[in-house]
This record gives C-alpha cells, structure tokens and sequence, in this order.
C-alpha cells in the first residue's frame, strides 16, 4: 500500500524562547500573542492555495507538507517537507508538486495521492538516471532537485 | 467535453514528443534538438481510462507548461504546430533562445 504520510506540524502556545524584535519575552499571558504562529494538529489545511482560477473550477482540497514517503521501494525519508496541494477540478482529484513538477490525478483523493507516489517515483528513477548533457536547461534544475531530494 | 487519448497520443508523436517506457504511467516528454525538456504529460494505463476530461486540462497545461487550456486543446488538437509550441515554450522561459 503506497500512502502519503503528512509532516504534522507541532507548535506549542506559549512563551517563545527567544522573542521578536521588539516584543517583551516577559510578557506573559494565556491569549497567544497576534505575532506567534497559530496551532495546527494533523492533516488539515494549512495554508491557502493560489490557484488559477480564470479557467474551470478548482476547489481547494488540502495543502499538506510531507517529508515522508512511501514508495513501492519502501519507505523513503526526504530531504526537505515537500508541499503538496490538492485541488478538484470536475470528478477529478488533482495533487501536485510545483517545485518537482509533479501532477497526478484520480476519481478520488486517495487514488489520486497514490498515482502522485507513483508518478514521483517513476519522475525520480527517470531524472536521476539522467546524465544532463541529455537534458534542457529546466529539467536540469528538475533533476538537481530529485538527486538530492531522498534522504541518504 | 473529452478528446480520446490516443488522438492526443498521435498528436504529441507527431511534433516531438516521445513515449519513455516503464512504470505504471504513460509518460510522453517532448524532446527538443535531442534534448528531453521538462514539458511532459501522463495518461493513466488504465484502460477505464480511453478518454481525457477537459476538467483535467488544469494538469495537463502545468505538465506541457502552457498558459491556458485553449493552448493544450490547440497542441492537440493540430492548430498549434511543433514551431508554435517551442515559441511558446521560449516565450514563457522553458526553454532558452539559444537552446
């Protein structure tokens, strides 16, 4: 079973160690103050999407950061959290990595998250296993980004 | 509206794309003075699957690095020659002008 595993982020209410410019650090009080980052548990939404919307409708799913992958290889730990968006567009789940280049598709959200693990580890043997003499100069940026994107 | 997958397929062959074999997904990268650019689309190999929906026109453009769905129906669809498509590509800064 090829799952995505989600990057939970885990941020504690509270005073921060070191304070901003500006701000007291010994200014406490059981409201977070208005600068510090909101709590967020679990796979849910963290950010807004910016998707272009001139064309059809795409309706905001999620927007997930991973560092974590499970391929038919097995496991993988990445390098950096990858984001990774997912929008409906019609009957179709659309899940993508702009950064990697990454597009996958399906009739629902899991089927369309396991095609994007699928199609990323197909885009990752196909680009590490290119030599850049072979390559135009934006799939060498692509393929600079997939040589060091699984961790060792 | 849908246009069947393997007129797209015949398209694409027609004006430098090519198929790379493997894996569960149909990837066709378009080649440019034998190079592979990072313009691509996938189609499923499910075969459930004969048709494109135009509601996946949204993917497809991001993959062939086009601006709208009217370029990707165009690429397609014949209007837009092998030509137009690299001008495209250099206009939007996918490929180099000396590339």
């Amino acid at each position: 079973m090829i799952t995505l595993k989600t990057y939970a982020r885990k941020e504690v209410y509270g005073t921060p160690s070191v304070a901003p410019v500006g701000k007291k650090s010994s200014s406490r009080s059981n409201k977070a103050p208005s600068w510090q980052t909101k709590i967020f548990r679990g796979n849910i939404s963290l950010t807004p999407l910016k998707i272009e919307n001139t064309e059809g409708s795409l309706w905001p799913v999620k927007t997930e950061f991973i560092n974590e992958l499970h391929l038919r290889r097995g496991k993988v730990d990445l390098s950096w959290p990858l984001r990774v968006d997912t929008v409906i567009s019609g009957n179709y789940f659309i899940t993508s990595n702009e950064d990697l280049d990454v597009h996958s598709y399906g009739g629902t959200q899991e089927e369309s998250q396991q095609n994007f693990c699928e199609i990323f580890e197909e885009m990752l043997d196909l680009y590490v296993g290119s030599r850049i003499e072979e390559l135009t100069g934006d799939a060498v940026r692509i393929k600079a980004l997939f040589d060091r994107i699984i961790k060792q | 509206m849908a246009t069947a997958i393997d007129v797209i397929k015949e398209s694409l062959s027609k004006k430098g794309f090519r198929q790379i074999e493997g894996g569960n997904h149909n990837k066709w990268f378009f080649y440019h003075n034998g190079k592979r650019t990072c313009a691509y689309i996938v189609f499923s190999r499910s075969s459930k699957m004969k048709d494109f929906d135009d509601s996946l026109l949204v993917a497809a453009k991001r993959e062939l690095k086009l601006k709208t769905n009217g370029e990707v129906r165009d690429l397609w669809n014949c209007p837009m020659s092998q030509a137009d498509f690299i001008a495209r590509l250099k206009e939007y800064g996918v490929l180099q002008a000396n590339e």
